[in-house]
């Protein structure tokens, strides 16, 4: 019995000592495993926190171009107002918000085909210090948040001398345009994709159309590590166009499509040409392009000229190229409605390529948009103007790198119906010339055009010549008078819409405004914006005048009282806009009376905390 | 051995500094500001810098903007380890802290002046820092590139500081703005305005929107930035900022050691040498009380009261006011016997007709910025009296000064038996007042000194 305890104990404190043994061991082992590790990741990582440097390039502000209020510029640098919310002027604030923009006549028909992902309508691109991998974008969203929909890197380095051959946007985030539940300020910070190159130029794309307000931004903030992360795990993204409109089901058609072609086209050959045009026409292009290479009878079909009859390639501006270009142009041959705006930015396209694509297809082209176009040169726009004698519409606006002589040869566009140069170097000598031989001209559009010396002549021009003009805006233009606008209401009396917002010269004490209202009775569209001097007998002409009146806008004037609004919202009965902000007689409970009274007018009051 | 040292190098400097007329030294300027509201119910400062009607401004400009701060995130609970240099107390040699230290280390090896500074109140926070980093190679990339940087140790920032070579601030500005009093007759603040106008001057500053030897630029572009607010009002609460302001901007360019001014209107600015006003502004009156003066008129007494604005925007301002009998039937119209406090609203003057003038400074050199509140109470000689109690140039010897002056000025102001400058000047245009002239003051005062960190 004793000596069976005694090797009972004797194992017992064996094994206890063993595993005392190895314990100790373990913990050992592993501190010391701890310690190397943490030896060898000292700093764990070194993160950069930036603010912009620098705006490169935007599409619309709200601001003037020779100020700092409300202008894009003011989102490079640290935050002025954040965490503080309102309609502040240190802040960028686009030109645009909702719909009520896209409401308008002047607005051109949206063009088929259009990717249904592709949300953006304003894009705005910010140079930083260092380049770096991000690991995160915040933007400081100081006024109705929600606008953003699409944030971009690209891996050129803005700053560098030597620019690299290919230039490659990856699309760090993407979302559905949104609408936060308050205008106040917020901080938006998305999850982000990780990238494969170092960058220090993000671009942001917009879409305010949910939004109740105009929305401002105050800063950009991106994060990002200088090394590359060590985590390799991620796949090497490509830039794809089919990352930005991309649908399985058309896939599986074109896939289905692909394999029923070693079989004879089956059904396909049955079904008539025209029928097979109409179902390929719901593809977007990207889609079509790809449904070209499955089968010969379909290649036959999406590169036939009347498949590109309109063509947008707008939300393509990332990839497009000459040499895009050039393999579409054999397809375009039919072409009336091009959009190329916000391409070839950076090299991408060349004036060449452009003239090229032009003189190959564009003798039938009606509608040409070339927003934000800066490769345009004076060559271009003459080639324009020889090769497309037909051309409607065009749309130059910010281009602001254009010659302001280029302008010189839109005059011999004389079928011009829609011409829209805001923000645009155009000169006074080429806009005279132009509305000279542009009679035909419905919708014009003069925002922000800082060369032009003396608008009064120009209004004066246009009430002469452009006699069947419905739509004008002139949103801060400098010096337009009383003289001015007379001459343009009495000349121009199909005149619907009209902007004249930060026209600060304007005196309502001339009777202007008055004479307008008379003059303009089918006025749908008036923007008053900031003239101080708008008063109670101006918005109760209009209420007797103007019937039709749909947008107005008369921010910033402390003469006009509730009363005389009471009287526009009832005999205007197709109002939908007012804007009344930063009227002083009018408090935020008259806005909230009148709002439950008029339902269907939206009633805009903004605010500074 | 420091203190040698250091006593050999002063006596070196004042040898060289001597001999040469120029030297490389940066001036700065060491300002306190003081002033009283003319009544008391608005308290002596409102909101940022405002006493009363009037309003000021003291700005640094910095060359580069802060834009990226670097962060190094350490793992949590792991203490730094000391390389190279011994370390145990922060501030132990030569008042370096360890950062500061460390980043000195990378200066030398990167071969480009860099310092990382640590607040003292942060580097407290962080207690327990007791040397430096590790493996600074990456750190050491960055710090040679970043022009502010912010280093993380267990979630603590623990410095920040611009780097000393490129923010250089080349320029230090200050700026005086009198709200004219006139406007409270419209039911209008005449703080408003030149609270505004002293802000935008300060963003522009900021934003570095300016030329340190155009301070007229400075003023021109705040004033239009007015005219480019949405709101016909700032600050909020419904007031309107219609109104209207003198100005005086003083710029030292730190290099060149010249001072750039612009004045509009009777604020103006001294510049006193040893005991002598050595350079003043030139006061710009159109008449009796009536001093140039930038405005954002009513709309409503746009015509009635003023001239057409673009008119005189167009006439080039200053020559554009060829009969002065006829245009103003301000607030002040009708009371010429007894002394309005607040000057008259004049026409508009565009903010390029203002007075500019260059003016090379010493080290030692006072400059005082004032509004008339101060100049039409006090003369020239107690101003200067009072300016011969300062001795040094810290700031609180300065801060005192000016109080002393404000204060005086506003003792002065509501006496009525006292012969000031303003009655004096009342008595040449035919006017029979004494007294003083009660107003709001605001003294700025500066003394040029060497530039340091």
């Amino acid at each position: 019995m004793f000596p069976m305890l005694t090797l009972l104990s004797m194992f017992y404190y064996i094994c206890l000592r063993r595993r005392s043994r190895s314990g100790t061991r373990g913990e050992v082992l592993n501190s010391r495993r701890a310690m190397e590790s943490s030896q060898r990741s000292l700093p764990l990582s070194v993160e950069v926190e930036q603010y912009a440097k620098e705006v490169l390039d935007f599409s619309s502000h709200y601001g003037s171009e020779n100020s700092m209020s409300y202008t894009m510029w003011n989102l490079a640098g640290m935050p002025n107002v954040f965490p503080s919310s309102g309609d502040f002027t240190q802040t960028a604030v686009f030109r645009m918000y909702g719909t009520w923009w896209e409401q308008c006549a002047s607005t051109p028909l949206p063009f088929r085909r259009t990717a249904l992902s592709f949300h953006s309508q304003d894009y705005i691109e910010l140079a930083f210090e260092e380049p770096v991998y991000p690991t995160a974008i915040e933007v400081l969203e100081t006024y109705h948040p929600g606008a953003i929909v699409q944030i971009l890197a690209c891996s050129l380095n803005p700053f560098s001398q030597n620019p690299p051959a290919d230039v490659r946007w990856e699309v760090l985030w993407a979302g559905e345009p949104s609408k936060a539940l308050t205008p106040q300020a917020r901080q938006f910070s998305p999850n982000i994709k990780q990238i494969s190159f170092a960058t220090n130029l993000i671009r942001l794309e917009v879409n305010s159309s949910l939004l109740e307000y105009y929305t401002e931004l105050d800063a950009v903030i991106m994060r990002g590590v200088k090394q590359r992360p060590a985590l390799a795990l991620y796949k090497m993204p490509m830039i794809d166009i089919s990352d930005l409109s991309d649908s399985e089901e058309e896939r599986e058609v074109a896939e289905a499509a692909g394999a029923k072609s070693c079989t004879g086209n089956g059904y396909f050959d049955k079904l008539p040409y025209e029928l097979i045009q109409l179902i390929v026409s719901h593809l977007t292009l990207p889609d079509l392009c790809r449904l070209a290479q499955s089968c010969k009878l379909l290649q036959q079909h999406c590169c036939d000229p009347l498949q590109y009859i309109q063509l947008s390639l707008q939300p393509y501006w990332a990839r497009l190229t000459d040499a895009s270009l050039g393999y579409l142009q054999s397809r375009c041959t039919l072409i009336q409605r091009l959009s190329l705006s916000w391409t070839g930015n950076r090299g991408a396209v060349t004036a060449t390529g452009f003239c090229s694509f032009v003189k190959a297809c564009g003798s039938g082209l009606v509608c040409l948009e070339l927003a934000c176009c800066h490769f345009l040169t004076e060559a271009c726009m003459e080639v324009i103007a020889q090769t497309c004698p037909g051309l409607q519409e065009l749309n130059l606006s910010s281009c602001d790198r254009l010659h302001p002589q280029a302008f010189a040869h839109i005059s011999q566009l004389t079928a011009l119906r829609r011409l829209i140069l805001y923000r645009t170097k155009i000169e006074q000598t080429a806009l005279l010339s132009i509305l000279t031989f542009c009679t035909q001209l419905q919708h014009l559009n003069l925002g922000s055009c800082v060369m032009i010396e003396d608008y009064d002549v120009v209004a004066c021009m246009l009430g002469v010549r452009c006699r069947s003009l419905r739509s004008l805006d002139l949103w801060r233009c400098k010096n337009l008078t009383e003289r001015g606008l007379t001459e343009l209401a009495n000349g121009c009396r199909l005149l619907e819409e009209l902007d004249l917002g930060w026209c600060s010269t304007l005196q309502s004490s001339s009777g202007c405004f008055l004479q307008l209202a008379r003059s303009l009775p089918r006025l749908r569209k008036l923007f008053l914006t900031a003239n101080r001097t708008v008063c109670d007998s101006d918005i109760e002409e209009l209420a007797a005048h103007c019937p039709g009146l749909q947008h107005l806008d008369i921010l910033g004037t402390r003469m006009v009282g509730s009363a005389s609004l009471r009287k526009l919202l009832r005999s205007c009965s197709q109002l939908l806009l007012l804007d009344v902000s930063f009227c002083s007689q009018i408090d935020a409970r008259t806005v909230q009376e009148l709002s439950t009274q008029f339902p269907a007018v939206a009633i805009k009051k903004s605010f500074t905390q | 051995m420091i203190s040698v040292l250091s006593y050999g190098r002063l006596v070196a400097r004042a040898v060289l500094g001597g001999l040469a007329q120029t030297d490389s030294r940066d001036y700065s300027l060491v300002t306190a500001s003081c002033g009283f509201g003319k009544d008391f119910r608005k308290g002596i400062l409102k909101k940022g810098m405002c006493y009363g009607d009037d309003a000021c401004f003291i700005a640094r400009h910095r060359s580069a903007d802060v834009l990226v701060k670097l962060r190094l995130v350490m793992r949590a609970g792991h203490r730094p380890r000391c390389q190279g240099e011994p370390g145990p107390s922060p501030q132990a040699s030569s008042g370096q802290s360890p950062c500061q230290a460390y980043a000195t280390c990378l200066t030398h090896r990167e071969n480009h002046p860099f310092t990382l500074r640590c607040s003292p109140g942060q580097n407290r926070a962080a207690g327990s820092t007791e040397g430096l980093w590790g493996q600074p190679s990456d750190l050491a990339s960055w710090a040679s590139h970043a022009l502010y940087a912010e280093v993380l140790w267990n979630g603590r920032w623990l410095c920040s500081g611009p780097s000393s070579n490129e923010p250089m601030l080349p320029c230090e500005l200050m700026g005086v703005a009198d709200g004219v009093g006139g406007w409270r007759d419209y039911g209008v603040d005449p703080s408003q305005f030149s609270l505004t106008l002293m802000r935008t001057c300060e963003r522009l500053v900021r934003e570095g929107r300016f030329t340190a030897c155009s301070p007229v630029g400075i003023l021109t572009t705040s004033y239009y930035e007015l005219l480019q607010n949405k709101v016909p009002l700032m600050g909020g609460g419904g007031v309107d900022t219609f109104g209207s302001s003198t100005a005086c901007i003083v710029v030292l360019d730190r290099r060149s050691h010249r001072l750039h001014t612009a004045n509009l209107g009777d604020s103006g600015f001294l510049v006193v040498r040893g005991g002598e006003v050595v350079h003043r502004s030139d006061e710009q009156q159109h008449y009796f009380n009536t001093p140039f003066q930038l405005s954002i008129p009513p709309p409503e007494a746009e015509g009635a009261v003023l001239r057409d604005r673009l008119k005189s925007l167009r006439g080039g301002g200053l020559g554009a006011f060829p009969e002065l009998a006829n245009h103003v039937e301000g607030p002040a119209s009708g009371v010429p016997c007894c002394i309005r406090p607040s000057s008259r609203i004049s026409e508009t003057a565009v903010p390029e007709a203002a007075d500019r003038s260059s003016f090379d400074v010493q080290l030692g050199d006072i400059i005082l910025t004032a509004t008339d509140g101060l100049f039409d109470n006090m003369p020239d000689y107690m101003i200067l009296q009072e300016l011969k109690k300062l001795k040094n140039s810290n700031y609180e010897s300065i801060q005192q000064t000016a109080r002393s002056i404000a204060e005086q000025a506003h003792e002065l102001a509501y006496d009525p038996n006292y012969m000031s400058p303003f009655a004096q000047f009342a008595c040449d245009n035919g006017l029979n007042v004494r007294g003083g002239k009660p107003d709001d003051i605001t003294v700025l005062l500066s003394i040029v000194a060497e530039y340091t960190d």
